[in-house]
């Protein structure tokens, strides 16, 4: 695989409070990302589908998967029907669920590249920064 | 002229006894035999000029022959076609002296010597023999079986039926059917023999319906019932097969309430599971929002502040393993599968992981030849390790602990022990300490979680084996749980 640079992060939750932390989180361990925080998966499709009006576009993706309406799922699904973008981030799917099925599935999906549980930490962040990133 | 006619007479008649397949006798008022046919010599086994002008009581056994002269003036006195001795065994003697059971019909006969009677013989023998064998046969069935005639009469019944019943035989034969049908289903009852008699053919009775039968100490129980018709020289019967499925049906309540059961739980973890899932959130938020709190604010809290971030930190940190353990209690069991497990090796990788824990504790572990036996072994392990883990735990102070495990083998079932010198338990919390949640010490005494002992307790039940402890408080504990043989 051919590592790319990470500039910048965007993380997908419904509960904002976890979104702000996470941001925290990144920050601390590089002040130099860029995090986009989306409360929705729908706003975060609007948004990686318009990059002419959004110049920056995420290098890697947060997912959570267990939202209201459109799910981690759905997310998936629908981002890989509409893959016209120049940009495809990588995803990791980041949530709560210990759910061995969720696990399963997300390890079956090509679209998934790794399973994390939250909290995020910096300790996660450098292993991934290290294995995905230059 | 009329000799001729007299003996042309006699001749015909004669003729159509000798050719009859039956013997016939021809008896007078006195009881003298005036004729028999050939038949009769051959089923008596004397010659005709043996028995000619003899009494027909020579040819009954001697137990009847004294009564027979009293019948036979009766009949006399009111001659008319009928079969003789009804609802009696009649046997006839032959020469040999053998006896053999036999019908008769008589005829009056009216002759210029005065009226006679006919008697037609017939050997019953291989009919008795027949009814022999069926009776036989039903007796030695494993089922309750009842004969029953047209009119709902009980004409036989087999041992079993009296077992099951609780009757004797002579108590059922002669008496109606219904009286072994509980009184809500007995009047409807003659009904449904009336239309089975309509057209009899081998089926189960009562079809879709559930069946009771009643006992004679007015117990009930529930029965499958097999009819089939049955032709006799009485008329046509039915055979009825009863089979109590009282126990059956008990089972099968039973299995249907495991089914339930099994659902209930099935339902009970998934709710465990969310609930856990769904507690463990905002607990993370905050947890997370504690430590923002502390970077953000650092310089504007005081000693007393950070004191009680510490607590919340302590609590959600508690709060946080306490939903990890219920969560695991919940999975317990899930996907698990027996495999043969050599309980010696298990209880040495327990103790490997727990090296670092014995060393600080300076416990002394001694294990004893274990069997290897088919366990869940994820489980079983952990079986050992809660219980291992509470042996050197709750010692006392100042004193090293001595932890032994053992297995014995009893009759149906391995029994195996932790023993240590511990703290002891008070007999009073004997049960508790099995149930989730229980804890009889404050962290600051013994750090726990409440659950190790509730897991013990799960996991040995999901092998159908008990566990217990024993204890004398101030000098130790002795868990015990049984595994008996599970098979794969």
């Amino acid at each position: 695989m051919i590592k790319r640079s990470l500039s910048c992060i965007m993380l997908i939750d419904n509960n904002p409070d976890d979104n702000y932390y996470h941001r925290r989180v990144i920050q601390k361990h590089d002040p130099s990302l860029k995090v986009i925080e989306m409360d929705s998966a729908t706003d975060a499709l609007h948004y990686l589908q318009s990059a002419e009006i959004n110049s920056i576009q995420p290098d890697l993706i947060f997912l959570d998967i267990n939202m209201p309406g459109v799910n981690g799922w759905d997310f998936i699904e629908q981002h890989r029907e509409k893959k016209q973008r120049l940009h495809d981030p990588l995803i990791i799917m980041l949530t709560t669920s210990e759910n061995p099925d969720d696990i399963r599935r997300a390890r079956l999906s090509g679209d998934v590249i790794d399973c994390m549980t939250k909290p995020l930490t910096i300790e996660m962040l450098k292993s991934v920064n290290k294995k995905y990133f230059e | 002229m009329e000799t001729e006619q007299v003996k042309h007479t006699e001749l015909t008649f004669q003729l159509i006894v000798e050719s009859s397949p039956n013997a016939i006798i021809l008896v007078n008022k006195e009881g003298k035999i005036a004729y028999m046919n050939s038949q009769t010599e051959k089923l008596f086994g004397y010659e005709r000029s043996e028995l000619i002008g003899q009494t027909v009581e020579q040819l009954i056994p001697a137990r009847y022959s004294q009564h027979h002269p009293g019948f036979r003036n009766m009949f006399f006195r009111a001659p008319a076609v009928r079969s003789m001795g009804v609802g009696r065994e009649l046997f006839a003697l032959r020469k040999d002296g053998t006896e053999f059971p036999i019908e008769i019909g008589l005829n009056p006969v009216v002759t210029v010597d005065g009226t006679l009677v006919l008697a037609s013989i017939i050997d019953i023998t291989e009919r008795k023999k027949a009814e022999e064998r069926f009776r036989l046969v039903v007796e030695s069935a494993p089922n309750a079986m009842i004969l029953v005639n047209h009119e709902g009469m009980i004409t036989l019944v087999n041992k079993q039926t009296e077992m099951l019943f609780g009757y004797e035989r002579n108590e059922l034969v002669g008496n109606k059917l219904e009286m072994l049908i509980p009184q809500r289903f007995s009047g409807n009852h003659p009904n449904h023999r009336e239309s089975f008699f309509k057209k009899p053919q081998t089926r189960a009775m009562g079809a879709g319906r559930d069946l009771f039968a009643k006992r004679k100490d007015g117990t009930e129980i529930q029965v499958e019932i097999g009819l089939n018709p049955i032709e006799t020289t009485e008329g046509n019967m039915v055979l009825a097969s009863i089979i109590d499925i009282t126990e059956r049906k008990l089972q099968e309540i039973t299995l249907k309430k495991q089914v339930e059961l099994e659902i209930k739980n099935k339902e009970l973890e998934q709710f465990a599971y969310v609930a856990s899932h769904d507690l463990q959130e905002p607990l993370r938020t905050v947890s997370n929002y504690m430590q923002l709190f502390e970077e953000d604010y650092s310089e504007k809290l005081d000693e007393q502040a950070f004191k009680y971030i510490h607590a919340v930190n302590n609590a959600t940190s508690r709060m946080s393993m306490l939903i990890k353990a219920l969560l695991a209690f919940s999975k317990l069991g899930t996907n698990r599968r027996l495999v043969s497990v050599d309980c010696t090796k298990l209880v040495k990788d327990v103790l490997s992981d727990l090296q670092k824990f014995i060393k600080t504790s300076g416990a002394v572990i001694t294990v004893s030849e274990l069997p290897t036996i088919n366990v869940y072994e994820t489980e079983m392990r952990q079986v050992f390790q809660n219980l291992i883990m509470n042996a050197i735990k709750f010692c006392r102070k100042g004193i090293i602990p001595e932890v032994r495990v053992d297995a014995e083998k009893l009759a149906d079932k391995w029994q195996f022990s932790v023993k240590d010198n511990g703290i002891g338990i008070s007999v009073s919390h004997y049960t508790r300490i099995f149930e989730i949640f229980q804890r009889l010490h404050t962290t600051a005494e013994y750090e726990g979680n409440g659950i190790g002992l509730a897991n013990c307790k799960k996991i040995v039940e999901l092998h159908q084996g008990e566990i217990w402890v024993e204890s004398t408080p101030g000098k130790g504990s002795e868990f015990f749980f049984t595994i008996p043989p599970l098979t794969v």
